[in-house]
């Protein structure tokens, strides 16, 4: 294989230059899931927002990695690990890395790269190192470096370990100890297969005692790693002499759009004005307010209320099928000239979601005649345009709804969850049937109900704490609640005021908690910013899916709780929210409050967003009651967004999202209410628009 | 990468909520498989707009108005009819609904081609070709992976071949070839054009985009 192969179109017609980002640099994982040799990090760098999950198996340990190229230079893994025979007992742990590149390759010159590995606690897991990589040809990679903690002599891990931990992320620790060698080489005889050889001078797995969990023959470890297709790697090797190790790992990027720019249908050129058979003003108004509807209907955007005057008209209404609120902007814009009289030049577009507009983007239609198809157009039509907040209602002819106020569903669900009362791994699918009805576009009661198609047993006991169980007794809601209500709750947007969003939400939002959530969002249309308050009184519902307060405690005539715990819990929960988007491709929010086991603390997360809907990110929660017996030193967690349209490549405003919490608890534990305002209101404003604007034409 | 991809989407489907778990997105379309639905979810039905007819009698009538397309990398061949004209600039939209956006009979745009031409100036290709050859720069645009605008310069050399027969589906006829070399650092292709007598473009091969590869644009 040429590891510095560069891609090849295959039309023989077309030389398009690979970019960077598409060269395939030979890299592959090791069995902790990041760029490395077999069981020892490497230098090397992913592709920008490399995404690769990788499971690991060897002889009483298993590691399940998931890591993500933050930025051409910065990566982050979690890891989630067992080893047998620990301590009395199995580990069961997760864990976050880092690394950064420091340089990369550039000649002769290698790549340079410094990692923490397992770095925000003491495990057994935890170390550092400084590596050095450099490719040699076509085909050897040569890599070397110095190691600590788990990488490095046992002594200095063994200290960390039995060190009483105060509660902190232990720095104090990193790159302290003996730190040994270690190093390898890779060889990549053709494009499938890749040979590696290292050594790994740390001496070793150990027990919680010190005894060596493995026998440890030789420093030598080898691999091979097949790559039988692009995206999917398979490794197989021996460590130390006497372990054999197998490993997958599946890699994706956000920036591998496997449908281009999707399979969107053509949409209705520009009619110009003088030249096409335009409508004349001589239709009726009623007439022409039901064309536009149809029309636009047929494209999949739902028609609110229309505004029509001898210049001007306005739309507000509804994409309920493209992802880029900018794409449906053009798309509506571009209808509506086939069908408004020639005398109308001005058209402002309102695009709403929940029944509320989110702003007022108005267009000269002689610049969307002249734009269309004109290179430079796609810049010169968003800096032609003007932003607003939307208008009131006046002046506006609402259009007979036609569609359904009932929507329904089922569909299959399937989970994974981690640390449920003592199961390190539980996993759970089923039936959920939901559905909605709209009593208004802004007033919705919606609901679902799952049956779980698994039996989850009562757990013997569950750890006790200072703070009120909000979470830990979720293994009970399984056991108990099934088939029960997931949600079910009137939700009612409304705009108080200019710049301003609201939601009122009442019933039962989540498996555990019930109430009244209020919300209050102040978002300026062109700013990059905005701030929200929310405000929660819920209480802890019983734990058999029914309608039912109080009483969570109790499952198979067993109390659960701790005699202090509140056994009939409600509470005042909620936060201040800033959100801020630091780039186009960096949102920031930071959001301060009273959590729901009724502590006073703050979150911090930070997404990489990408221009095709991708959303990768994390946040980090400390609290006051972080800290006390039975709770983590703070909650921690990543997230992933996919948007459906990326996967399937029509048109969608559908996405998949997961959560993984890394270190959590009851302590940092937030209300789960479906429908908060930021997320939706964000896409019909300014940065939103700008980011996907490059669809406004298509 | 559609199964890494569906692979990745069961894991994001797969969500419940709770402690220290994946935790339910609330969102639409987190299920990947197949669900029994009713009413008007989020993505709204959508209805057919009746497009006229491209019946034998239709192109008979009017062969001026169509046009056989065919971009064979993707199997469409089909006939397009115009949809939208202001002077030199033209709109067809072929019998599946993909339309294409000439400048003078040289391609500006398509859209419904997945990897579409998002925009590639057709300013002094005509002059060239009237010409009977000549250099012109034009600016091409697409789409990157995140929907940004990316675009390149090109430098396009445009050589007379002299006559040829070309079959036009309905006839044969002499027309003169010209081609159209355009490279950049990113991207080299070949147009090619057979205009009549009066100078118009009566076919030509025109790129749409590296994925999609040229369309061969007969005209009736």
């Amino acid at each position: 294989m040429n590891l510095r192969r560069t891609l090849a179109l295959g039309s023989a017609m077309v030389a398009l230059a690979a970019p960077a980002l598409a060269q395939d640099r030979g890299l592959t994982y090791s069995l902790y899931g990041t760029p490395g040799l077999i069981d020892l990090p490497s230098a090397m760098a992913a592709n920008d927002g490399q995404i690769a999950g990788t499971l690991a198996l060897s002889q009483g340990e298993s590691r399940t990695a998931f890591t993500f190229q933050m930025s051409p230079r910065l990566s982050g893994t979690f890891r989630y690990s067992s080893l047998q025979d620990y301590d009395a007992g199995s580990y069961y742990g997760r864990g976050l890395d880092l690394r950064y590149q420091l340089m990369d390759e550039d000649g002769w010159r290698p790549a340079l790269a410094v990692g923490l590995q397992d770095f925000l606690q003491d495990s057994p897991y935890s170390g550092e190192y400084v590596v050095a990589t450099s490719t040699i040809g076509d085909s050897f990679r040569v890599t070397a470096g110095l190691g600590w903690g788990r990488l490095g002599d046992y002594a200095g891990l063994a200290d960390r370990l039995a060190a009483p931990s105060d509660g902190a992320v232990p720095a104090d620790h990193w790159f302290r100890g003996t730190p040994a060698l270690f190093g390898g080489i890779e060889w990549a005889p053709n494009e499938r297969f890749l040979f590696k050889a290292e050594y790994d001078g740390s001496d070793g797995y150990r027990a919680a005692d010190g005894t060596p969990l493995l026998d440890n023959r030789s420093p030598l470890n080898f691999g091979v790693t097949w790559r039988p297709k692009p995206g999917y790697q398979v490794g197989l090797a021996v460590l130390h002499g006497s372990e054999v190790a197998l490993s997958g790992t599946l890699l994706f990027n956000p920036h591998d759009r496997p449908y281009a720019m999707g399979l969107d249908s053509a949409p209705v050129p520009v009619a110009v004005r003088g030249v096409a058979a335009a409508a004349s003003w001589d239709r009726p108004a009623a007439d022409l307010r039901t064309a536009i509807t149809a029309a636009l209907a047929a494209d999949g955007f739902r028609v609110d209320s229309v505004e029509l005057t001898d210049r001007a008209a306005r739309i507000r209404y509804t994409n309920g099928t493209y992802r880029a609120e900018a794409q449906g902007l053009g798309r509506v814009a571009r209808i509506l000239t086939t069908l408004l009289p020639p005398g109308i030049e001005t058209i402002t577009l309102e695009p709403m979601r929940q029944g509320i507009a989110l702003s007022a983007v108005t267009f000269r239609r002689s610049d969307l005649e002249t734009l269309e198809n004109a290179p430079g157009g796609t810049r010169a039509i968003f800096d032609r345009a003007t932003f607003a907040d939307a208008g009131g209602r006046a002046g506006l002819v609402a259009v007979p709804q036609d569609a359904s106020r009932l929507s329904w569903g089922i569909a299959p669900y399937g989970s994974v969850a981690f640390f449920r009362g003592r199961d390190p791994i539980s996993l759970d699918f089923g039936l959920q049937a939901s559905a909605r009805y709209s009593f208004a576009p802004n007033l919705v009661l919606s609901g679902a109900v799952r049956y779980s198609l698994i039996s989850h047993d009562l757990p013997g006991s569950i750890s006790s704490g200072p703070v009120q169980p909000v979470r830990r007794l979720s293994s009970l809601y399984s056991a108990e609640g099934n088939p029960g209500i997931t949600n079910l709750q009137l939700t009612w947007y409304s705009r108080p005021g200019h710049n301003l969003y609201s939601r009122v939400s009442l019933g039962y939002f989540e498996t555990m908690f019930g109430g009244v959530s209020t919300e209050l969002l102040y978002s300026p249309v062109d700013t990059r910013w905005a701030i929200g308050a929310e405000l929660n009184y819920v209480a802890q519902r019983a734990n058999d899916g029914g309608l039912g307060f109080g009483g969570y405690c109790e499952a198979g005539g067993h109390d659960y709780c701790d005699p202090s715990d509140d056994h009939d819990y409600r509470t005042l929960t909620g936060h201040l929210s800033l959100y801020y988007g630091l780039s186009d491709q960096l949102q920031a929010q930071v959001d301060v409050g009273r959590y729901l086991a009724g502590e006073w603390g703050a979150t911090v997360a930070l997404d990489r967003e990408f221009g095709n809907g991708w959303r990768i990110g994390g946040q980090v929660t400390v609290t006051d009651a972080h800290g006390l017996a039975g709770q983590d030193d703070y909650s921690a967690g990543i997230r992933i967004s996919m948007p459906a349209d990326f996967l399937y490549g029509t048109p969608s405003r559908g996405r998949s999202g997961a959560s993984l919490g890394l270190y959590s608890g009851d302590a940092g534990s937030r209300l789960g209410v479906s429908g908060r305002l930021y997320d939706f209101v964000r896409e019909g404003q300014v940065p939103d628009l700008e980011t996907g604007w490059g669809r406004f034409w298509r | 990468m559609k199964w890494t991809l569906l692979a990745a989407a069961a894991l994001l489907t797969a969500c419940s909520n709770g402690q220290t778990n994946f935790s339910l997105s609330s969102l639409p379309g987190a299920s990947i498989i197949g669900a029994i639905r009713g009413g008007d979810r989020d993505h709204f039905a959508t209805t057919e707009i009746e497009t006229p007819g491209f019946t034998a009698q239709a192109i008979a009538d009017n062969p001026e108005n169509f046009m056989i397309v065919d971009v064979p990398n993707i199997g469409l061949n089909q006939p397009a009819r115009i949809v939208q004209k202001n002077g030199p600039d033209e709109t067809w939209a072929a019998q599946s609904g993909a339309t294409f956006a000439f400048h003078d009979g040289v391609m500006v745009a398509t859209r419904g081609l997945i990897d579409d031409l998002l925009t590639l100036s057709g300013a002094g290709v005509r002059n060239a070709l009237a010409a009977g050859g000549g250099t012109v720069t034009r600016t091409l645009e697409r789409l990157d992976d995140l929907d940004r605008l990316s675009t390149l310069v090109l430098t396009c050399t445009i050589t007379g071949d002299g006559p040829e027969v070309v079959n036009l589906g309905l006839r044969e006829a002499e027309l003169a070839k010209f081609t159209e070399h355009c490279a950049s650092p990113a991207l080299v292709f070949d147009n090619a054009y057979w205009l009549d007598p009066e100078g118009r473009i009566i076919a030509s091969r025109q790129l749409v985009s590296p994925g999609v590869g040229y369309a061969r644009l007969n005209r009736l």
